[in-house]
């Protein structure tokens, strides 16, 4: 038990260091954030344009509310996937990886206490972006008023998240140069965002794994928030919670067999 | 600081019961190319020990294994064999040691030095309040005080690795390892940069290894030297005990007017005449052994006008890592 409350305060100062260094990134670079939402809210515009001249000519429908959402998921749970992946790529080149990795703390730790510290900057960021469509689109049907509803729900999905976004970042320990690889993966994903559930057997393969994998469950979950905040919702964070762990989990431990891997390659720095 | 002093007749022994012995036993670390399955022998099987208090300097060229093997030291790579102990035990936790690592890396570039110390002191969990007092002093010691609110990308190489030194230091660790820590520095950090190191093991007993080039860093600090090469340690001492095994019978030799050493000595000896300007000459005799020493006297005595002097000399720190690298 002294173990547990030992590695538990560690993993607070850790947090806490992180936290800190996110401030001052935030407040040093503020246009960091301001011109990737809004190159981010470009995108989906010119996304949501195309597709409706489309749709005039061959009567194809969009769900502007489930396109929206999918869209601002995909740039979150992308901020912790790159994220990750990217920060191991660069630090590894300026030495502070392996800094990190004499700290006394696991790397894959350091990963998760970064996810944590990052988590606010990400939610704001979705909201900042869904602000613009509603602002923007008035046939989208979606209310910031449910955030209180909707942060507990983007943090657990947020932890299943991390699961994947410690694959992305061992296989960029190992292999160094994947970053295009991974843009390309990440926006391959934004088909499972706008992957309709109801379009799908309950009883198929398919179906099964879009309620357990983290993504496409969250984006279950997300709709439901925006649809109907105060139902089943403690069930549903649950439900959440039960899948985000296991991935999380299993995430770490393919991490740190990863990072074992790179040990004996002698790859945690440089190219 | 954990310290104690025992106090006997008429010495003192200082000892310090939180510090740590680093035990490297037999570690060698092979590469498996992947496509061509070919290995490389990076380091083979080294053995040294530095006790707590001791400076201990690797000396080696390029591509030696000296950076592999501090690498191995702090956790970073995994040897294929052998092993490395902390006060007896397999290491779990890095957490006693600070390394800094080749050159201008190790901090955060976006960073401000004073951000840099705070993040890496915070990630340590050291205190707040002595944080504030140790990075403002560490700033001052070694002249980043002037540039501390600046990015650390606005550096230069030098103040980088000064910044990379106080990173290392603010958190207290208990080993220090150190890969080229005035490599870029000017000469007057790099006299404080000596006197840091010195200090941090005569006087807080930490143990600290460095690697280097600069000979002078090693001829002041060291307490021992290993010299690597090709992955091997092939020789290792104080650095007295190295100069006098790498050349045990060289001696300078002086004696009056002019002498022209016998032909029969280029099969025996190795022979530099440094002056001969008719008056005296000047010459270094490597006699090999004690015996060849007494043949050379001989040899002087009779074919020469008188022998003013004879000096057992030694090889400087430099000819005796070259002399060692090549085989001498």
């Amino acid at each position: 038990m002294d173990n547990v409350w030992k590695y538990m305060g560690e993993f607070f100062l850790l947090v806490k260091a992180e936290l800190k260094r996110e401030y001052l990134f935030l407040k040093r670079y503020p246009m960091e954030i301001i011109s990737f939402i809004f190159f981010m809210y470009v995108i989906l515009m010119a996304i949501i344009l195309g597709v409706s001249q489309l749709s005039d000519k061959g009567g194809l429908e969009i769900d502007h509310n489930r396109m929206i959402l999918g869209y601002c998921l995909m740039q979150f749970v992308m901020s912790s996937q790159m994220g990750w992946s990217g920060q191991i790529s660069n630090e590894s080149q300026t030495g502070t990886l392996e800094q990190l990795s004499i700290s006394g703390h696991r790397l894959g730790t350091v990963l998760l206490a970064r996810g944590f510290s990052q988590f606010p900057r990400q939610t704001m960021s979705f909201f900042l972006l869904m602000s613009a469509y509603i602002l923007s689109m008035p046939d989208v049907d979606l209310s910031l008023s449910v955030f209180y509803v909707v942060i507990p729900g983007l943090f657990l999905i947020a932890i299943g998240v991390y699961g994947i976004a410690y694959i992305f970042a061992g296989v960029t320990l190992l292999f160094k140069r994947v970053g295009t690889f991974f843009q390309i993966i990440n926006f391959g994903l934004l088909g499972l965002f706008w992957q309709d559930r109801s379009a799908l057997a309950d009883d198929s393969f398919w179906a099964v794994l879009y309620d357990i994998f983290p993504l496409t469950l969250g984006m279950k979950n997300l709709s439901h928030y925006f649809q109907n905040p105060g139902q089943d919702i403690f069930m549903i964070y649950l439900n959440q919670a039960f899948y985000s762990i296991i991935f999380c989990v299993a995430g770490y431990l393919l991490f740190s067999m990863m990072e074992k891997k790179a040990r004996k390659m002698a790859l945690l720095s440089q190219y | 600081m954990g310290k104690h002093k025992i106090q006997f007749a008429n010495t003192a022994i200082i000892y310090y019961p939180d510090r740590v012995k680093v035990q490297v036993e037999n570690i060698t670390k092979t590469y498996t190319k992947l496509l061509s399955k070919k290995t490389v022998e990076a380091v083979k099987n080294v053995s040294f020990e530095i006790k707590p208090g001791e400076i201990y300097a690797l000396l080696g060229p390029n591509g030696a294994g000296k950076s592999t093997l501090i690498k191995m030291i702090a956790g970073l790579i995994i040897p294929t064999s052998g092993k490395i102990l902390f006060d007896d035990k397999k290491v779990k936790n890095y957490e006693a040691l600070s390394a800094v690592l080749e050159g201008t890396r190790n901090v955060y570039w976006r960073l401000t030095p004073l951000e840099n110390l705070h993040y890496f002191a915070n990630l340590r969990g050291v205190p707040t309040r002595t944080i504030k007092a140790k990075a403002e002093q560490y700033l001052v010691d070694l002249d980043i005080d002037a540039k501390k609110k600046n990015q650390s990308r606005h550096l230069s190489r030098g103040m980088l690795q000064k910044l990379a030194i106080a990173s290392a230091l603010i958190t207290d660790p208990q080993i220090l390892l150190l890969d080229e820590p005035t490599l870029g520095v000017d000469v007057a950090s790099a006299r404080k940069i000596k006197q840091k190191i010195r200090d941090l093991a005569k006087k807080e007993g930490k143990t600290i290894l460095l690697t280097t080039h600069q000979m002078d860093l090693v001829d002041k600090l060291a307490d021992r030297v290993g010299i690597i090469n090709k992955g091997e340690l092939i020789r290792e001492g104080t650095i007295q005990e190295l100069k006098q095994i790498a050349k045990k019978y060289l001696y300078e030799f002086v004696v009056k007017g002019k002498f022209t050493p016998p032909a029969l000595w280029k099969k025996k000896y190795d022979v530099k005449v440094k002056n001969s300007n008719g008056d005296l000459t000047e010459m270094e005799i490597d006699c090999k052994s004690a015996e060849g020493f007494k043949e050379a006297l001989e040899t002087v005595s009779k074919k020469s006008e008188q022998i003013i002097s004879v000096r057992q000399t030694q090889d400087d720190l430099e000819e005796v890592f070259l002399r060692s690298v090549n085989g001498g």
